[in-house]
């Protein structure tokens, strides 16, 4: 049995587990025996990662057309992600145990997999084939909520990551030309044998990955796809969406761009921004989205960083980040199944029922707005150091304290307060399901685990001997700890302040406008600015409205079946067009003998 | 497995309209013992201001803890005393305050992104040209 | 080579005789399907004859493969006078493909006839097919310019009656057989037009005489019209855009049967030609060559899979819309073939062969609904997926396969294909490809909506399982797409050898240069 397993370790990449368990769980009908393969092929990954075969070896090559790739290759910083990423699986399986949704569960596994997969890859191509079937596998999990909104949000999302997934392709295509080789490839000097900062942005491929990365880990501007999806997947779709997609583009910039000094200014400002619009949001797993758009700047910036401290503050925070932030979407998630809606304006006192949900989703909060002793501080504290110490971004350090204290608000404050106390909604809803409540609490456990014994985490820092070393001297250093305590302190006070004289704003219902208003206002509102000109006799906003949708059928019903292109398919147009060519081919034929 | 009205994530609004029944009934829940053991003590007006000055000693505590430390330690700070926790404040409030005029701004109503009833054909027929 | 060696067990004077065997036998059970006494027998004699055909391409094969080319006189009269077959890799690869769909084509074929034609006219159906069978596995065969164009009339009259036997259950299969017909035979006209301007320049109606003629001629005219009539021709049997207009129609409304094979197959045997012709009977660096396939195939390529494809896009027929997709890839496999490389032709051919697999799956599935479902629009498939689980998964993965998803075989002809337009410096080219991918991801993902997220219409989805003997080779189909996607050592090598066979020869020049 054990020589079994050996082998399956040594060379079978652990995502391959969940893809086959995936398959399997979207055919298997009884709850049960789902059960059994959601939390079993989680563990057997998680075994596989821990007795995998040794770092920096290529344990699985396989040859694709002529293309050597590099199936499983571990090293100290996909083994964090990759760790991540199997204890997240498993959490989610045990939070969806008492669905019966066997496609939504099979996605999610699939969608897991395809991550794992991807962390483990050795080589640019295999990692882009399985980032784009996460992209296939997180578009099934938004459809099979099935409402009509989450379709639209779906259709939209597919779209977003189709564009960087081709992207990432064209991105690879130009490496593997420029360079004949798709295998990681350091530039520069290596550390500790860690291969990171692999491409260089300023070369046409370098930059084509940096583009598709950057919708991936949803960089300002193109980012709305994240706050536009995320929510409308059902209580478990959020939660598996949460985890993958975001922290595999934080991973693919490590390896790829780790030191390139841009990404702390961009990383700055996706930490500053989502904070406004987060006040403002009333729906509160969008503002968790936008919460985690704000954490990933945070990794971002330390990607920018780069070297030794750098590296281990964005590994590391993503390995808390996954964990504490599932727990966010899971309480919000409960709070959905029991009442039905996230809305702010529509919640508030459910602590009176559901006590565990409130206390794991206050142990949650805490960890996002890094208190001491939670997760949050301990990786936080790495990037915050990080970029102190990086010359000529004191600006942008600023901005991410800045960007601390609107955690604070709007994850750590916002989200408990205006579901689980605030003033009184009436509603009394069921406590969580028991499934749920024990995700929840292991989630609670890592997040407290972590914050009080952080030498677990470091221990698993892709830069071990700096981490222990930050340990040792900076973490828990007095000064630290109360810098930390006057931020969070001071912050508090304020918010009790400016609650008592009524200054906070009050949560209303609505939609906020944000980027993807360029693409879901501006452009229709354009498409009707012309149709205005046209028809300014009459600017009435129905005349106007089917002029825009007359032009979008008109394109269509010209590529459909009784349109223009179709309609000269006839057999005298196909006579015709035969003649054409051929006029045309002995044409060109007589002009290339002469 | 428990089902419960909203349960069923397809249909959360239809869960609402077929009973006034289950609102009734939720209405009738008691609370949990935990919640009353934890948090119902939280309520009182008198804790609420016990906690804002508790909140405000830690925060002072901490500044002034700062300053002590950096007179022993002798070497000089490298920021102000208590730039932290002074940031920290303004930086909430500014946060929070950009609330009012941000949401004035961006706020819409909630069927802004709805499709328009009168092309609801066309949007279907968008999405799948076939209706 | 292809894993089937095993097969090749026939007795020596046998396997001597298989080229002409290959041939004969599925035309002799045709007259015999006609005359049979019931539609079963008809049906065992289309799966045994059918069966035989294909046990004839293995042997032939791996004749091939062990022996190089096989030059058979027909009825014992030597080339150039007699008619010679001659098979070589790229031969025996469309001689595998064609007689295996049809295997798998003549057993969905019947319970898929039953409830779409008349059972009097089974035998008929039956006979048809197998006419077709036999036309287009000697047009890959053989070696003679004119009896090329025979059989390609042979196999389009097959096609013609049996597209005009829809008319019962769609009488729009009747102008779309008419349609065809004209269409087709102008294709075969053009053909045979210019065959007789080659012959009256050479003198000889051999292929492989007529290219060892070719280059003591100086300089005559008649050769190079010639040229440009038999690709003209041939480009519309092959369904090159804009000469494509026959196809919807008649993929859209004939008997599902049909369907299947002609989308594996059907257009794939001129793509043969056009390879055979560009390659063998004329030098790929022709300077005429180059200019045509720089000038008018490559362009004619690019704008079919553009416009096909935004067709597909936004057509409301399940069928038409993978009938348009057919002509954006056959556009996919021509772009290719115009780089005049090995690796051009090689991923064309390794395309194809993954084409011909995904899209039988595709028709096999639609004509699986069919059975309980006389509707094609794409809406009446809401939710399909819950009702037909089996058909419709398999579906699924032909439709991914069809959009390029990795570890189909989709994807690995698509990263082929890609692989050779930029190793041929083309790299406009290879962003069509990917825009294409681009529009592609819409009309799938059109189809996955409707057919595995939508929820059922009032009173459940009409459409149902679809029976053991049409899932057995939907699901064959469906099971090759993925290991053609994870292990394609079988269509790649049949693909490279086959490019190898007609390309070795050659200089290889890019297009465009003199």
């Amino acid at each position: 049995m054990s020589e079994l397993f050996g082998m399956l370790a040594s060379g079978t990449n652990p995502g391959f587990v969940l893809l086959v368990a995936g398959v399997m769980a979207a055919l298997i009908r009884p709850t049960a025996l789902r059960g059994v393969v959601l939390i079993g092929a989680p563990v057997l990954a998680l075994l596989m990662v821990l007795y995998g075969p040794g770092w920096g070896v290529d344990a699985a090559r396989t040859d694709l057309l002529g293309l050597q790739l590099s199936l499983y290759r571990i090293d100290s910083l996909s083994f964090v992600f990759g760790l991540a990423f199997v204890v997240a699986t498993g959490l989610i399986g045990i939070y969806s145990l008492h669905r019966r949704e066997p496609l939504e569960d099979g996605a999610a596994l699939i969608y897991a997999g395809a991550g794992l997969a991807a962390v483990f890859s050795g080589d640019l191509l295999s990692f882009v084939l399985w980032m784009e079937l996460t992209t296939l596998a997180s578009t099934a999990i938004l459809l099979s909520r099935r409402t009509a909104a989450a379709n639209r949000a779906a259709l939209r999302y597919f779209a977003m990551h189709m564009i960087s997934g081709l992207l990432l392709i064209c991105g690879v295509a130009v490496i593997a030309m420029d360079r004949g080789t798709i295998e990681f490839v350091q530039l520069g000097p290596m550390r500790d044998g860690l291969l990171v900062g692999i491409l260089d942005p300023s070369e046409p491929g370098g930059a084509l990955f940096l583009a598709g990365l950057g919708i991936k880990a949803a960089f300002p501007i193109v980012h709305a796809w994240l706050k536009d999806a995320y929510p409308e997947a059902s209580e478990t779709g959020s939660v598996a969406l949460s985890v993958f997609t975001t922290k595999l583009a934080v991973y693919a910039l490590v390896r790829c761009f780790a030191g390139f000094e841009p990404l702390i200014w961009v990383g700055a400002i996706m930490t500053v921004f989502p904070v406004f619009f987060a006040v403002v949001e009333n729906d509160l797993r969008r503002v968790l989205a936008y919460s985690l758009n704000n954490q990933v700047g945070f990794m971002v910036a330390a990607v920018g960083v780069g070297g030794e401290l750098g590296v281990n503050g964005a590994a590391l925070h993503a390995f808390t980040h996954i964990i504490y932030k599932s727990l966010l979407f899971m309480s919000m998630g409960a709070v959905l199944l029991r009442t039905g809606t996230t809305k702010a304006s529509e919640l508030g006192g459910l602590h009176r029922t559901m006590p565990f949900t409130s206390i794991f989703c206050l142990i949650g909060a805490a960890s996002i707005s890094a208190f001491p002793l939670f997760s949050g501080f301990v990786s936080k504290s790495l990037i915050m150091t990080s970029v102190e110490y990086a010359p000529g971004v004191y600006i942008a350090w600023l901005g991410m304290m800045f960007a601390s204290a609107g955690v604070l608000e709007h994850s750590g404050i916002k989200i408990p307060y205006f579901s689980f106390f605030s003033h009184d909604s009436g509603k009394r809803p069921e406590e969580a399901p028991f499934n749920m409540l024990l995700a929840m609490g292991a989630a609670s456990a890592f997040c407290i685990g972590i914050g009080v014994a952080p030498v677990w985490l470091y221990e698993l820092a892709p830069y071990r001997e700096a981490a222990l070393e930050y340990l040792g001297v900076d973490l828990f250093s007095a000064k630290h700890v109360l810098h930390q305590v006057q931020l969070l302190g001071f912050a508090i006070f304020a918010f009790l302040l400016l609650k008592r004289m009524h200054l906070y704003p009050p949560e209303r219902p609505g939609v906020i406008l944000d980027a993807d208003w360029l693409c879901r206002d501006l452009g229709p509102a354009s498409w009707r600015g012309i149709g205005s000109f046209w028809e300014r006799a009459s600017a009435r906003r129905a005349r106007v409205s089917e002029a825009v949708d007359r032009w979008r059928d008109w394109l269509v019903s010209q590529c459909g079946p009784s349109g223009w292109i179709a309609r000269r398919a006839s057999v005298s147009a196909g006579a015709i067009w035969t003649v054409i060519i051929l006029g045309a081919t002995l044409a060109v034929i007589y002009g290339a003998v002469r | 497995m428990t089902t419960g009205p909203g349960n069923d994530p397809r249909d959360p609004q239809g869960a609402a309209e077929d009973g006034e029944n289950w609102r009734e009934e939720e209405r009738a829940r008691p609370e949990h013992p935990l919640s009353v053991m934890l948090f119902s003590w939280m309520r009182t007006e008198t804790f609420l201001r016990l906690f804002i000055v508790g909140v405000g000693v830690v925060s002072l505590g901490a500044v002034v803890a700062e300053w002590v430390l950096s007179l022993q330690s002798g070497e000089p700070s490298k920021r102000l005393i208590g730039f932290y926790g002074i940031f920290g404040g303004l930086a909430f409030a500014l946060a929070v305050l950009a609330g009012w005029p941000l949401g004035a701004a961006l706020r819409r109503p909630e069927t802004h992104y709805d499709p328009p009833q009168h092309d609801k054909a066309d949007a279907a027929a968008k999405g799948g040209a076939d209706e | 080579m292809i894993g089937l060696e095993f097969l090749n067990i026939a007795p020596q004077r046998f396997a001597e005789q298989a080229p002409a065997l290959v041939v004969v036998g599925p035309l002799i059970a045709a007259c015999a399907a006609v005359l049979a006494p019931g539609r079963r027998w008809a049906w065992f004699l289309c799966v045994g004859a059918s069966a035989f055909a294909f046990w004839m391409a293995v042997v032939l094969a791996s004749e091939v493969a062990r022996q190089g080319v096989i030059s058979y006189a027909m009825g014992g009269f030597p080339a150039p006078l007699g008619i010679e077959f001659r098979v070589d890799a790229l031969s025996a690869m469309f001689a595998l493909l064609i007689s295996g769909m049809a295997v798998l084509t003549a057993v969905f074929s019947g319970e898929s006839l039953e409830t779409e034609i008349m059972s009097s006219k089974h035998p008929l159906m039956q006979g048809g097919f197998l006419t077709c069978l036999a036309g287009l596995l000697g047009l890959v065969l053989t070696g003679d310019a004119f009896n090329a164009f025979v059989f390609l009339e042979i196999s389009s009259i097959g096609v013609y009656a049996m597209i005009a036997m829809g008319g019962a259950r769609d009488r729009r299969a009747y102008p779309a057989a008419f349609n065809y017909l004209i269409m087709g035979t102008i294709g075969a006209t053009f053909y045979l037009i210019g065959v007789g301007f080659l012959y009256a320049a050479t003198g000889t109606l051999n292929m492989a005489d007529i290219a060892a003629r070719i280059p003591t001629l100086t300089s005559d005219r008649s050769i190079e019209v010639g040229l440009a009539f038999i690709l003209i021709g041939l480009a519309l049997k092959a369904a090159v855009f804009p000469l494509h207009q026959w196809l919807p129609a008649a993929y859209s409304h004939a008997p599902s049967m049909i369907v299947v094979f002609l989308s594996a197959t059907a257009t794939k045997a001129s793509v043969y030609l056009i390879i055979r012709y560009l390659s063998t009977v004329f030098a790929f660096d022709w300077q005429v060559e180059t200019a045509f396939m720089a000038f008018v195939l490559a362009p004619l390529s690019v704008a079919g899979i553009l416009i096909c494809s935004m067709q597909a896009a936004v057509d409301p027929e399940i069928r038409r819309i993978l009938a348009y997709s057919s002509v954006a890839q056959v556009g996919y496999m021509t772009l290719a073939i115009a780089t005049a490389t090995s690796a051009g032709v090689s991923a064309a051919l390794f395309h194809l062969f993954n084409h011909g697999v995904m899209k039988a799956a595709l028709f096999m599935a639609i004509g699986g609904a069919a059975i309980h479902l006389k509707s094609q629009r794409l809406s009446d498939f809401a939710g399909a997926a819950k009702s037909a689980p089996w058909t419709m998964t398999a579906f699924g993965i032909a439709a991914l396969s069809l959009l390029g998803a990795p570890l189909t075989a989709g994807f690995l002809s698509k990263l082929r294909l890609i692989q050779s337009l930029v190793a041929a410096d083309w790299g406009w080219a290879a962003a069509v490809i990917g825009l294409s991918s681009l529009i592609g991801v819409f009309y799938v993902g059109r189809i996955f909506e409707v057919v595995f997220f939508r929820s059922e219409p009032e009173g459940g989805s009409a459409v149902r399982e679809a029976p053991v003997s049409i899932l057995l080779p939907l699901w064959l189909l469906a099971i090759a797409n993925i290991w053609f996607g994870i292990d394609a050592t079988i269509p790649l090598g049949l693909a490279e050898s086959a490019a190898g066979a007609v390309m070795g020869a050659t200089t290889l020049s890019p297009a465009g240069a003199p």
